[in-house]
């Protein structure tokens, strides 16, 4: 009963969720230039940090060169359409399945050797690490001189993505919209259910049937292709890309930031937590231009982070959903609030 | 009081109403010949990894405003926004300034966010004076809004590599073989490939041994120094950010390597502070070629113990200098458009023809892509703890010194 209730989230809730989206789909109409670029990136670091939310709150797999798969997507669309001409959904598809197979590369070549845990976590920072070098070397790419989109000038093209910052807003609004689907039907798909367990406790889940190793190989190869995608769009949006900027160690942190505020592994915390940590950034820093204090960004963004996980461990989001629950019952949001991470 | 019996009108009454007239007729007229208000948006990477020379130039444009309030008389406000060296943010940070009313743009330092910034400034049809950016696409992509000082990183080469060809050929016993050690990151690697280029175009009678890159993470550079030392070269010439520059003097003497020449075309160190105070008597002799600052200009003392007064600190470097004139060439379009209206500060900037008030260049014009034709570097050479202009000849405080005097005779 638990169970198809799971399945099939109550329509008040999706009703809920849609007229969320609503709004902000409404604001991208109102709001004013600078909340609309600010508002873009936050919406595409939401995205790449849902799919590393999928990676570690689901899979339980630590990831901290999710760079890596961001730079591949952001590569292949820059390369095919300033190379070939070439519309960057075919980038964007190129590079989810590139993305996909160095996951699964990665992973399966990590998890044959047992390697797991913090020195997964480690791997994936050489991997990233490897792919910044080879990429600063290699000419066809730009090497270290980066690749630029040419400037926009004219109509929105759908076909060819590109257009003016309103345009990058609900390209980039419609993502997270898609993000925050895939995960809540993930959550309560079969391999939700299987994921959840591995990463509670991946020899019980074997013993009970579950086939970890592929498993593993699958949750790193889903959270590569996805954060490809956030890759190739942010590429159009910053309209250049260089290895240092868009697959360095910086990248692999911004992304985690937004998941561990709003909550690991649910469906609106990597949301959430961006919409609160980004801004309050951007503000801090324009406080800190206005009295001198370059830099004052950082120490806010730090104070946040330790009030964060500190006051709420799980994330805002399931604190909020806790709340709401003790005044009504809220079962579908409630349903989407991750359990503990025990590992 | 007034009779009723008198006239109604008399002379003085007649006077004052005619002046009175007189200056409420001028009144438009005086207004125009001041300069409108304009704000200015500065881009700048103030935080993060480029912090160092983004701070730099948010010195160099608050100075700039200054200066350009006293020269112009423009009624100038800038207000600064920081990348935080991120290139998504360049966007981000342009948007913020139009939206807070800003009329024209200053930045943005990094060729990245200068790309991302221009997207918001073409969007709003906001004119961008890019201080410093070296990369060729900032001016090839089809940008209408963008006027750059900064001249392409090619430029700067084959400018610097045609200053170092003047100087090996004017001396006694020239260098033969010549190593090239250089940091392998963007800046590094895009000045190697085209020192490679302008060496054989320019025909360098100096032959070129071998390259030898270097991650900018490096902490110890004592393989590649030997390496240098051991392919014969008698020449230096490096591409370098200031750590490393320090790095690689100190394993000259270490190693007991004395090249007669140490050139650095674009590179930091000899332009740096840091360099001097890190490196004492042993910094000098070591030449860079780099944009800088006119020491024969008429106004480049005064601006420089000016600088120095402010912040005690720090020295006007290239950063502070290119950021400075930036400042002085948008105050310039303002006094010609005589309107502080994007639009008509845009069409100003077009007709720009200025002589640089601080920077060593030609004239200040702009060509159809929006790049400043006139621009040109200078060659330092390290001498006393501070970087003296030794090159080209018309503004040189003293003659080069060549070769280097041995380390273990300093």
């Amino acid at each position: 009963m638990q169970k198809k209730r799971d399945a099939l989230p109550d329509r008040g809730a999706v009703i809920g969720c849609l007229a969320a989206f609503a709004v902000l789909a409404m604001l991208g109409g109102v709001l004013n230039p600078h909340l609309i670029s600010l508002l873009t990136i936050v919406f595409l670091f939401t995205f790449i940090g849902q799919s590393w939310s999928i990676m570690l709150g689901l899979g339980g797999q630590l990831s901290i060169g999710h760079a890596l798969f961001v730079g591949i997507g952001a590569y292949s669309v820059a390369v095919l359409n300033i190379r070939y001409g070439l519309s960057p959904w075919f980038g964007l598809v190129v590079g989810m399945a590139l993305a996909a197979i160095v996951g699964a590369t990665l992973a399966w070549l990590s998890f044959r050797f047992e390697v797991r845990g913090i020195y997964f976590a480690l791997l994936t920072i050489a991997a990233a690490e490897f792919a910044r070098v080879v990429f600063s070397g290699w000419e066809f790419v730009g090497a270290m001189e980066g690749l630029f989109f040419p400037a926009h000038s004219g109509p929105n093209s759908f076909w060819m993505l590109r257009g003016d910052a309103r345009f990058y807003y609900f390209v980039s609004l419609a993502a997270v919209l898609l993000g925050v689907s895939a995960t809540a039907l993930i959550r309560q798909s079969f391999l939700g259910y299987v994921w959840r367990a591995m990463r509670d406790d991946e020899d019980a889940s074997r013993a009970l049937g579950v086939r970890t190793f592929l498993h593993k190989i699958l949750v790193v190869s889903f959270s590569g292709a996805w954060a490809a995608i956030g890759g190739g769009l942010l590429a159009l949006v910053q309209g250049s890309v260089f290895p240092d900027s868009i697959m360095g160690m910086g990248i692999s942190v911004d992304i985690l930031v937004g998941p561990i505020v709003g909550g690991l592994g649910t469906a609106f915390g990597p949301l959430i937590g961006t919409l609160i940590t980004l801004p309050l950034d951007h503000l801090a820093s324009a406080i800190g231009n206005k009295f001198g204090i370059p830099g004052l960004n950082n120490v806010g963004y730090g104070l946040v982070l330790i009030a964060a996980v500190w006051l709420l461990p799980d994330g805002i989001w399931p604190a909020i959903v806790n709340s709401a629950k003790s005044i009504t019952r809220f079962s579908w949001f409630g349903n989407l609030q991750m359990e503990q991470v025990k590992k | 009081m007034t009779s009723l019996k008198g006239p109604l009108i008399n002379r003085r009454a007649a006077m004052k109403g005619a002046v009175g007239l007189a200056v409420a007729t001028m009144a438009p007229w005086v207004r125009a010949a001041a300069p409108p208000p304009v704000k200015v948006g500065a881009i700048m990477p103030s935080s993060g990894i480029l912090a160092f020379p983004g701070q730099a130039c948010v010195r160099g444009i608050d100075l700039g405003a200054k200066f350009a309030r006293e020269r112009y008389g423009v009624d100038m406000t800038v207000v600064h926004a920081d990348t935080q060296s991120k290139p998504e943010n360049g966007r981000i940070a342009a948007d913020s300034l139009i939206q807070q009313g800003c009329n024209v743009l200053i930045g943005a330092w990094d060729s990245g966010a200068t790309i991302s910034a221009l997207q918001a400034a073409e969007a709003a049809k906001v004119p961008m004076v890019v201080h410093i950016a070296s990369a060729n696409q900032v001016t090839s992509q089809g940008f209408t809004q963008v006027f750059r000082f900064y001249p392409p990183a090619a430029t700067i080469v084959r400018q610097s590599l045609a200053e170092m060809r003047a100087l090996v050929t004017s001396v006694n016993d020239p260098p033969k073989g010549a190593v090239v050690l250089h940091l392998s990151n963007t800046m590094g690697t895009s000045t190697a490939t085209s020192l490679d280029a302008a060496w054989k175009e320019l025909d360098l009678p100096v032959k070129l041994l071998e390259y030898i890159p270097y991650d900018e993470k490096a902490r110890d550079l004592s393989v590649e120094v030997a390496k240098a030392k051991a392919s014969g070269a008698d020449a230096l010439v490096s591409v370098t950010r200031v750590n490393d520059a320090i790095m690689i003097i100190r394993e000259c003497i270490k190693q007991a390597w004395n090249p007669k020449l140490i050139f650095s075309p674009n590179g930091n160190g000899v332009p740096d502070k840091a360099f001097y105070d890190a490196l004492g008597k042993y910094a000098d002799g070591a030449m860079s070629s780099n944009l800088w600052y006119n020491p024969k200009g008429a106004d480049a003392r005064t601006i420089v113990d000016r600088f120095q007064s402010t912040y005690a600190n720090e020295w006007m470097d290239a950063n502070s200098g290119c950021a400075f004139e930036a400042v002085q060439i948008v105050a310039d379009a303002v006094v010609r458009a005589k309107s502080a209206v994007s639009s008509e500060i845009h069409a100003a900037l077009k007709a720009t023809d200025l002589k640089p008030i601080l920077m060593y260049s030609g004239p200040i014009r702009f060509d159809a892509t929006g790049q400043n034709t006139g621009a040109a570097v200078t060659v330092l050479q390290a001498k006393e703890s501070k970087p003296r202009v030794v090159g080209p000849d018309g503004i040189a405080e003293y003659k080069a010194q060549y070769p280097l005097v041995p380390f273990e005779k300093r």
